[in-house]
């Protein structure tokens, strides 16, 4: 359905690290992948990807318009997406279209809690 | 990076990994997985308040540990929240200072039973408040009728990973469509499945 089994890359018909999922009124798919620092929209039926948030080429970072280790995603009413960014300790929202997305929780650094 | 801080840095995370949202208000939570709790953020707000967990990781019921999938429950104003290293899924009514079994063990025991999940990363639910379980380790899906404990294989076969169409590797995540079809993530096969509902 997405992806070629067993196999990575960066290229817009693979996907490197799979973590979540979520699918929209018009049964897109998008995909969050963890290696490729990107999530990725899949519209039905399509045989590629396009990057909605993070870099296409799979370049992670701490900027604004990259993602670090990207896992859930979920969209809000608006079409915009919530990225919980493992290795950015934050959540950021990209609204629909926008190159880059803003925090809404954590500051990007992380911190160990002692108990 | 901040070590050893205690408690308090509530504008901070580790390692997160789960994020649901309250359609109604645009409150977000949080799954600070690294530092097994929940928080909530207001709209505009980056001061988290601690909603859930925060006693260290653990297996008792105030406890969270490692938690990841989360989703918010308006009709019962709760959380629902796959724990992950105690191997089971919860409910957190918000306001409550512990949590409810759903699904999995109530001691943390991870297990390949129809009881029982190793490491869930994720959950669905249908209209029919029936429950869809990703368990990851056991490389399979688990359905569970509302209100069950004892949950049917309806993806993969138990323990076994593989790359072909009728077995998984690591599933992390499963969304239903409309149509109740059902896509199933794979971090080790990298791939998205499709399970097509006859």
């Amino acid at each position: 359905m997405a992806g070629l089994t067993n196999t990575t890359g960066t290229a817009n018909y693979l996907l490197n690290g799979p973590y979540d999922l979520l699918i929209d009124s018009l049964n897109a798919l998008y995909i969050s992948e963890v290696y490729n620092h990107r999530i990725q929209k899949w519209t039905f039926g399509a045989s590629y990807g396009t990057t909605i948030a993070g870099n296409l080429n799979g370049t992670g970072g701490i900027t604004l318009n990259r993602l670090s280790n990207p896992c859930d995603i979920i969209m809000d009413p608006n079409g915009g997406i919530y990225v919980a960014e493992h290795s950015n300790h934050r959540v950021t929202y990209w609204s629909l279209g926008a190159s880059s997305g803003i925090i809404v929780a954590g500051n990007g650094k992380k911190i160990y809690l002692i108990y | 990076m901040i070590l050893g801080t205690n408690g308090s840095a509530n504008n901070q995370l580790r390692t997160p990994r789960g994020v649901t949202r309250d359609d109604s208000t645009g409150i977000i939570f949080v799954t600070d997985t690294g530092n097994h709790r929940i928080m909530k953020y207001e709209v505009g707000s980056l001061n988290g308040i601690l909603i859930a967990g925060g006693q260290g990781p653990g297996t008792n019921v105030t406890q969270l540990n490692s938690p990841r999938g989360i989703c918010y429950d308006s009709l019962s104003n709760s959380l629902f929240i796959t724990n992950y290293g105690a191997n089971n899924i919860i409910r957190w009514k918000l306001g409550d200072t512990q949590w409810t079994l759903i699904a999995g063990s109530i001691n943390g025991v991870g297990g390949s039973t129809s009881t029982t999940l190793r490491l869930p990363t994720d959950f669905m639910f249908d209209i029919l408040g029936n429950m869809y379980v990703v368990d990851s380790l056991n490389h399979r899906i688990q359905f569970f009728s509302p209100n069950q404990f004892n949950g049917t294989t309806i993806a993969s076969i138990t323990g076994i990973s593989g790359s072909n169409n009728s077995l998984l590797n690591l599933p992390f995540s499963i969304v239903l469509d409309s149509q109740l079809n059902m896509y199933v993530a794979e971090f080790y096969n990298h791939r998205v499945q499709k399970f097509i509902r006859y």
